[in-house]
């Protein structure tokens, strides 16, 4: 018979994990929510999220609570999640859907189905506007917006996030503020009137 | 009309309002200040985005759902499967002072969601222990019979460790390398007198039954 000292790497004693959990988790939980909200624009998909974002951040405890901000790590998962979501959506939609001639408004496939009539009634209408725009973009260009313009995380810990080369990033962010401005924006003017770019300016 | 002063007009403007005759006219001639009173008004766009309150108690309860592992997942059970089909089986083995008829018999291995896994050789044998109280220095021992090993023991049949238990459910990871005709795993707790075991029969590839 052989004695060790310690089984405790494979011990792990459930009341323990699950009030470590709460503590860890609790001081983010309302901000991963509102990045949720941010990602799909509908209550149920992001309590959907939240709830599957939890379990997995339960199961996956060990991989993140040595670290000293969990953040990054959780919004990658957060983020895979959403991708998953996302991806499934569009395949549903496309299994259904046999208006493929209207697919130039993809927002149908995304989130707007979801949003319960309630939510529809108390948007603006910038906000459903504004919905409507960010359900054009793809799920990686949602995220990368929604992370970097509307919660400023810095372009670098986006391409930590979601484990992207930061010139892919760049020229992905670009991408898709162009297609939000052509949405969102009305040319002021005629764009005939103005000059055409033909000078860059010092840079 | 100045660059800079132009963008300190625009600056000023929320969404519903229309730049002055004069910034007009320059935005007209200068791609710059174009380029920049897009980028300021998509940036008000996006910081319109009104996220509502979650419902009340929603996160508190969303986050001991997890902690119970009673939530399914909602997009499709994949994260539960997921967590399942990683380890091989769920026993439970009780420690401790049991002696109400209706604890459940100790001998009993529980097999929960069982699934067939692939071919892997190795497969992680979740085990429940459910202890009536705190312990500082409970006895677990494990024996692997016939082709069984566990990780990093190489060789090593009989394994007996002292560990403090917390009262209530501890759970209780073993990487078993299962080799081509299988075998029995036999885990013991004991507490002075009292001594409970419970013994699970592993193949490779399928399931053992019951
Ligand atoms: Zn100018």
């Amino acid at each position: 018979m052989v004695s060790v000292t310690s089984l405790s790497s494979w011990l792990t004693p459930a009341r323990q994990r699950k009030s470590r959990f709460l503590a860890l988790v609790e001081p983010h939980s309302k901000t991963l929510y509102q990045t949720a909200y941010r990602l799909t624009g509908n209550q149920s998909d992001t309590e959907d999220l939240i709830q599957e974002l939890f379990l997995r951040l339960y199961q996956k405890q060990d991989h993140w609570v040595h670290l000293d901000n969990p953040r990054p790590w959780f919004l990658r998962s957060l983020y895979n999640l959403y991708i998953d979501l996302y991806r499934k959506r569009r395949r549903t939609a496309g299994a259904n859907d046999k208006s493929k001639q209207l697919d130039d408004l993809p927002y149908q496939l995304a989130s707007a189905a979801e949003v319960t009539p309630l939510e529809a009634t108390l948007d603006s209408d910038q906000q459903r506007l504004l919905k409507k725009a960010l359900d054009h973009l793809d799920a990686e260009e949602r995220n990368l917006i929604v992370l970097h313009l509307m919660e400023g995380y810095s372009l670098p810990e986006v391409a930590e996030i979601q484990q992207l080369p930061l010139g892919t990033l760049k020229s992905r962010l670009h991408r898709s503020k162009e297609k939000l401005k052509k949405l969102l924006l009305k040319e002021p003017f005629p764009s005939a009137e103005r000059f055409l770019k033909v000078v860059s300016y010092e840079d | 009309m100045q660059c800079i002063d132009a963008q300190r007009q625009l600056q000023s403007l929320d969404l519903d309002q229309q730049p002055s005759a004069l910034v007009a006219e320059h935005l007209r001639h200068c791609n710059q200040c174009h380029d920049f009173y897009e980028d300021f008004r998509l940036r008000l766009h996006l910081e319109s985005f009104a996220v509502p309150e979650p419902d009340p108690g929603f996160l508190q309860q969303a986050m001991k759902q997890a902690g119970q592992r009673q939530h399914r997942a909602s997009l499709g059970h994949r994260a539960w499967t997921a967590a399942v089909a990683a380890s091989l089986l769920v026993a439970l083995l009780l420690v401790g002072r049991w002696q109400l008829p209706e604890a459940p018999s100790p001998k009993t291995a529980m097999q929960l969601q069982p699934q067939a896994t692939s071919e892997q050789q190795l497969k992680e044998v979740r085990i429940l222990i459910v202890s009536d109280q705190d312990y500082q220095d409970a006895h677990i021992q494990v024996a692997l019979h016939e082709d069984l090993q566990l990780r990093g023991y190489d060789q090593q049949k009989n394994l007996s460790w002292r560990t403090p238990l917390k009262e209530g459910q501890n759970l209780l990871t073993l990487p078993i390398q299962i080799g081509q005709k299988g075998g029995q795993l036999e885990v013991t707790s004991r507490l002075g007198m009292h001594t409970h075991s419970l013994q699970l029969p592993l193949a490779r590839g399928e399931q053992p039954s019951g």
